[in-house]
């Protein structure tokens, strides 16, 4: 069986980036709810325990079987722990968010060239305004 | 086991509730920005444009889909007009406190920021809010970004999201505002009418462009 803490990537590989996305997929959260000390992924609440140590355990299987991360909140909500269960490299690569609604006035494509011309300009004129 | 009912990105959507009108547009742009810049992801009532849908309920969407609201009641001055204050800010305001108190487990760990031009002016027609968060971004672009970030600061966790300082925002959303009129000049879009979605593709590709 393979370990839960086996390496990500083969030695001579270069260890892919993560998007936020991705983190968030693989990150458990144990927090206070009206239920009592939840387990919740990415896609559901999990488990309802009566203590935090309970529900911690739970999330930690879980987590460990993701070979994810878990964050366990406190009280009022903040992270208290984060617990991680991964070994192989894996940086962050953050992105931002794309807007969910298409644009109406102009393409996309239209849009990316406009947008990268306009930045490569204003970079001309710095790197001359400097020399 | 009960299943969650908010959407994926309900701990990255910020709620933004303020007014629609022209002066206070700069604020607006800076605020949107702000939200884009910390990479989370603005909502408004204005790009909601479901025509078929009453408006209450795409309030109430949004209202339930985002974690973080920003509720701006500095434009309850009386209506020159009509000789009547606008009640729409403080009503969403209500729907959100409401919304975290009477929501799904979820939606207990809501966090709300109230704005307004002065710090305390709220207590001569809303004292029952006392006790939130509030704040004065004194009618200033670089004011509004600043309590936006200082407010979302502890709620991200650095390990995930680059947080930049209000300055530093601040200074990158003037070098966006200085390519925004190129960039619509290309595109032949009227800057003074731009268009929330126009806006926030254009805020998009910047950061893109020109990551932190």
């Amino acid at each position: 069986m393979k370990s839960s803490t086996a390496r990500k990537t083969k030695k001579n590989q270069t260890p892919t980036l993560m998007t936020l996305r991705e983190t968030e997929a693989i990150t458990v959260r144990v927090y206070l709810c009206r239920e009592g000390w939840c387990v919740r992924d990415v896609h559901a609440i999990r488990s309802f325990h009566r203590t935090q140590a309970e529900a911690a355990e739970k999330g930690r299987a879980i987590a460990r079987k993701l070979s994810g991360q878990l964050a366990i909140h406190d009280r009022k909500g903040h992270v208290r722990k984060w617990e991680v269960f991964w070994s192989g490299p894996r940086a962050l690569k953050s992105s931002p968010i794309r807007p969910e609604f298409r644009p109406v006035n102009a393409t996309r494509k239209e849009m990316r060239e406009a947008m990268k011309a306009v930045v490569r300009e204003r970079r001309a004129l710095e790197a001359q305004q400097k020399q | 086991m009960s299943e969650i009912l908010v959407p994926y990105h309900y701990a990255k959507s910020v709620f933004i509730n303020c007014p629609f009108d022209k002066d206070y547009e700069p604020l607006f742009y800076a605020i949107v920005f702000t939200i884009r810049d910390l990479e989370l992801k603005p909502r408004s009532a204005r790009h909601v444009n479901d025509g078929g849908q009453p408006r209450i309920n795409k309030i109430l969407d949004l209202v339930e889909n985002c974690k973080f609201g920003i509720h701006d009641i500095s434009r309850t001055e009386l209506d020159p007009i009509h000789g009547l204050p606008r009640f729409n800010m403080p009503f969403e305001l209500g729907l959100d406190v409401g919304c975290r108190r009477y929501g799904t487990s979820d939606h207990r760990d809501k966090v709300l920021l109230i704005l307004d031009t002065e710090r305390d002016r709220y207590r001569t027609f809303i004292s029952d809010i006392a006790g939130q968060d509030i704040a004065a971004h004194n009618g200033r672009a670089e004011g509004a970004i600043s309590v936006v970030r200082d407010w979302l600061r502890p709620h991200l966790n650095p390990s995930l999201f680059k947080i930049p300082s209000g300055a530093t925002i601040y200074s990158r959303y003037q070098k966006f505002q200085l390519d925004l009129p190129s960039y619509c000049h290309r595109l032949r879009w009227d800057l003074d009418n731009l268009s929330f979605a126009d806006f926030m593709w254009a805020a998009y590709d910047w950061i893109k462009d020109n990551p932190l």
